[in-house]
């Protein structure tokens, strides 16, 4: 029971430690755009939203996702979506948790056409 | 088997103190050896559970921009004042550097990760074996131990416009008033750069260390009295709670002297057969002058100690399972779960066999050894 009761302290205190720190925990939210598409991507603690709406005039091939990594840069877990038919003024949303992360990085993606081929009209790519 | 009963109802009736003795002597053994198993066991899960599962915590720092704040050179001396040891069990420096030159708030932090080996700040092996492993690093190569010893301004620049709203015309990125070579692309940070590339009065708002090992409590003590001690109230150092491990050592000092014990109580069974086979050196050289080879002697005389060594070592086992064990996992908690049929077998076995080793040398060598005319005191 002492054992158990320690290492549950433990586990608060070390959480609580990092939960305090400015390394990227607590609610934010960013956006970002050019003349094709807003890129939005926003954190509270673990749960992580990503979007991206097509502001091109054509219905387009999206994606969107968001990475998730220690402080060591190991790879802890991602979210993400694509849609092979985003009309214009629509948006491709996706959000989740990724536990453990200390930086996420997210990206957003709108090719010219319906299928992820060619060179993306927008692509985006940020990390916090 | 006629003789081996003979001879050890001649022992119990001739050599009754000594009888009691070894007897004394096999239910230590078993006691002993039994506990000093379950011990074992027992400080083993204890010790995983009780390490903390701590690998890696973080100080920031209360930064004031016009007046106090914990600056990059400060931060240096104070990690190269950390012991070897401590610094040798840091796999993973990683502090975050204040920055007016890039907005944080879409881009992300300047995140900087190093070592310090020989008393020198290092590349990251983990977060470099980490960046090829997952791909965050796009292109180009990580810092070489030349480039963060020396601080050269080189930079793995981010994957995007942040890094072309840095860029200048030839190629490189300005930063803290100097110009970057950029050797590689990478898409985590905004920017990373060699921490000792760092202008020295660059404040810094967090520091995280990440172990090797989780963290002790002397690692946690040192890091807490150098750290307050060059930043005073400017450091927020959260309170761990990390295990004493002084409980390490009291187990091991323990299960040393259970293992001393059990070894002393093997001798002493040794000696005390000795000493009742010194008594029959007269009825071992009729035996062989009757046609008993020397190896017949040798089983006929095991074959005795394990007549009484194998149901007292039982016995005390079984009596050890059902009332001893019950009371010692009063105090230790995880030792009852060391034990099982199996495991009592083995040790068991382990005891037996080595028994048999020991007795085997000490009576072919006290005894079956010496011709008959040397065992009646001829020459």
């Amino acid at each position: 029971m002492k054992n158990t009761f320690k290492k549950i302290a433990a586990s608060i205190m070390a959480v609580a430690s990092l939960t305090v720190s400015a390394v990227g925990i607590g609610a934010n939210a960013a956006t970002a755009s050019d003349s094709y598409s807003t890129f939005s991507w926003s954190w509270n603690g673990s749960s992580n939203t990503v979007s991206i709406k097509n502001t091109s005039g054509a219905t387009r091939y999206a994606q969107v996702n968001a990475y998730g990594y220690n402080a060591a840069g190991e790879y802890v877990g991602h979210i993400g979506e694509d849609n092979g038919g985003l009309q214009d003024n629509k948006t491709l949303s996706k959000s989740g948790n990724i536990y453990g992360a200390t930086s996420v990085v997210y990206g957003g993606i709108l090719y010219t056409s319906t299928s992820p081929v060619g060179t993306p009209l927008s692509s985006w790519t940020r990390s916090r | 088997m006629k003789y081996i009963i003979t001879n050890i109802k001649s022992f119990i009736k001739t050599e009754k103190m000594i009888f009691i003795l070894i007897i004394i002597c096999i239910i230590a053994s078993s006691f002993i050896i039994n506990f000093s198993y379950g011990l074992y066991q027992n400080y083993h899960v204890v010790k995983e559970e009780e390490e903390s599962d701590l690998y890696s915590f973080e100080i920031t720092f209360n930064n004031d921009l016009n007046g106090d704040y914990a600056s990059k050179d400060v931060l240096k001396n104070t990690l190269l004042s950390f012991s070897d040891s401590l610094n040798d069990s840091i796999d993973m420096y990683f502090v975050v550097p204040y920055s007016d030159e890039i907005n944080t708030d879409e881009y992300g932090d300047i995140i900087i990760r190093f070592c310090i080996k020989n008393g020198n700040i290092a590349p990251c092996e983990l977060f470099k074996k980490n960046m090829q492993t997952y791909g965050t690093l796009v292109s180009g190569e990580y810092f070489s131990e030349e480039q963060e010893k020396n601080g050269e301004n080189v930079a793995l620049a981010f994957t995007g416009d942040v890094t072309e709203s840095l860029m200048n015309e030839n190629g490189t990125i300005s930063f803290q008033g100097k110009e970057y070579e950029i050797i590689g692309i990478q898409k985590m940070h905004s920017l990373i750069v060699p921490f000792e590339s760092l202008n020295s009065d660059t404040p810094i708002n967090d520091l995280l260390f990440n172990f090797v090992k989780p963290v002790t409590r002397s690692q946690y003590n040192e890091i807490k009295e150098k750290i307050s001690g060059a930043f005073g109230e400017l450091a927020v150092i959260p309170e761990l709670d990390i295990p004493e491990s002084e409980n390490y050592y009291l187990y091991n000092t323990i299960i040393i002297i259970s293992i001393l014990i059990a070894l002393l109580s093997a001798v002493n069974f040794a000696v005390l057969y000795k000493y009742i086979l010194s008594k029959r050196t007269k009825a071992l050289s009729v035996f062989r002058i009757c046609g008993c080879t020397k190896f017949k002697a040798l089983g006929m005389f095991l074959s005795e100690c394990m007549i009484i060594t194998v149901p007292v070592f039982a016995l005390t086992s079984l009596c050890y399972d059902k009332f001893v064990l019950p009371v010692l996992a009063r105090r230790f908690e995880y030792i009852e779960s060391a034990y099982s049929m199996k495991l009592y077998l083995i040790i068991f076995a382990i005891y037996v066999l080595s028994s048999l080793i020991v007795l085997g040398i000490m009576i072919y060598f006290s005894f079956l050894r010496k011709t008959i005319r040397e065992s009646w005191g001829g020459t």
